[in-house]
């Protein structure tokens, strides 16, 4: 089970340290809250497909809407391995 | 093959003179210059001037690449054209370029890999002089990419700047040169970078230039999940082969598509970005020219001493990629 601290690490990443851990909560907006646009949700994708050994779709950069969205997406795909 | 060891002797450059500037292109989409630098990392870009074509540029670059290496015409055995943007369908821009340069004989030929066409032309290039083919290869890639993008896509037209860059390759003494390579392609993702007509599966026609199908259409989110992938994995692939490490590297010389994959990469190879050598800032994305035209600025800037190890890495429609390792022989004057 993939938790939220381990998206939370990812995004920050992404962001390079724009965003802080303490921002990302599970509601909070990739777009709106944490600024993230969609280069960066595509990066945060190719980083969780290494991470978790997955692969995703290129439409997921336009679903993913909320941390908790892309909480609930790796997880999907996690467990469908 | 041969025990020779083939690599760059020197190179030369084109730009033209007319700037697409981040303001110019603010205004026509209704956003700001810096919303466009972040983005992409790009200031301005070249434009080629109206009467200009790929092969005026290819030849400006290419003769300037023959002065600096003081390589003589008749010492070319092959002219390559790396190019998406060539004067005319048939013939090739090789010939064009070779009958103004007074080359007298020599193997010439268009590659159309896209931005992954320099570092196919350096692999292709080097192993016809390891292989004894020829003693020396003129590799020029030149874009004229202006005429295939559409000024009304803000996604393109951000990107996409003209230009050329032209190298001498030829017998580099043992251990320098091109070391190791990694290539490869997924053709079944060819449709992310596409020009739809214009070629045989949709010919030109007065529908097809009504719906602008003779213009780049590129879905970017797609491009950029590949080219995260692509670039960092690439080049670590021929270090590997290579046998040399990461702390080994003086510069990794990426295909200049966007800052924002460049930092992506960078962070996915563990390598600063002191390391990536980056110069899109003022030339935009120029398709195939844009590694030895990122090679020929890290030069001027003193980045490049002999001995060096580099990676050039491109990656692009096809969707393709390809890496090369080198270790740099510095010659007198391989830039002016």
């Amino acid at each position: 089970m993939v938790t939220i601290e381990k998206i939370a690490e990812m995004i920050v990443k992404v962001s390079n340290g724009r965003v802080s851990k303490e921002q990302i909560k599970p509601d909070a907006q990739l777009s709106n809250d944490l600024k993230l646009d969609s280069l960066a949700k595509s990066e945060l994708l190719v980083l969780a497909e290494d991470e978790f050994n997955v692969r995703f779709s290129t439409d997921e950069v336009t679903k993913i809407k909320t941390v908790a969205e892309m909480l609930a997406l790796v997880n999907q795909v996690v467990s469908a391995k | 093959m041969t025990n020779i060891n083939a690599g760059i002797i020197g190179l030369g450059t084109y730009l033209p003179e007319q700037l697409l500037t981040n303001q110019m292109l603010a205004e026509r989409f209704a956003v700001t210059p810096e919303w466009i630098f972040e983005r992409s990392g790009i200031r301005q870009r070249h434009i080629a001037a109206p009467d200009q074509a790929c092969s005026d540029m290819a030849i400006a670059a290419a003769r300037q690449a023959l002065e600096n290496t003081g390589t003589a015409p008749d010492e070319i055995g092959m002219v390559l054209v790396a190019t998406s943007t060539g004067d005319y369908i048939t013939p090739a821009t090789a010939p064009i370029v070779q009958g103004a340069l007074d080359i007298p004989e020599a193997l010439c030929a268009d590659l159309s890999a896209a931005c992954s066409g320099f570092v196919y032309g350096l692999i292709l290039g080097c192993n016809a002089i390891k292989s004894g083919f020829c003693k020396k290869v003129l590799l020029i890639c030149s874009e004229v990419i202006s005429r295939v993008t559409n000024p009304d896509d803000c996604d393109t037209a951000i990107l996409f700047g003209d230009g050329a860059a032209a190298v001498v390759l030829g017998e580099v003494p043992p251990g320098f040169g091109l070391l190791a390579t990694d290539t490869g392609s997924y053709g079944t993702e060819h449709q992310a970078i596409l020009i739809p007509a214009g070629g045989s599966r949709n010919p030109a026609s007065a529908e097809t230039v009504q719906a602008r199908q003779h213009y780049t259409r590129m879905d970017g989110n797609q491009v950029f999940m590949f080219a995260m992938r692509a670039l960092g994995d690439s080049a670590m692939r021929a270090l590997k082969r290579g046998a040399v490490s990461l702390e080994e590297i003086s510069l990794v010389v990426p295909h200049q598509a966007n800052r924002r994959i460049i930092e992506a990469a960078a962070r996915r190879m563990g390598i600063p970005m002191e390391k990536m050598a980056v110069n899109l800032e003022t030339v935009g994305n120029t398709s195939s020219a844009s590694i030895p035209l990122a090679l020929h600025d890290a030069l001027s800037q003193g980045k490049i001493n002999h001995g060096d190890h580099l990676v050039l890495t491109g990656f692009g429609g096809g969707v393709s990629w390809g890496s090369a390792l080198i270790r740099w022989h510095s010659v007198k004057s391989e830039i002016s």
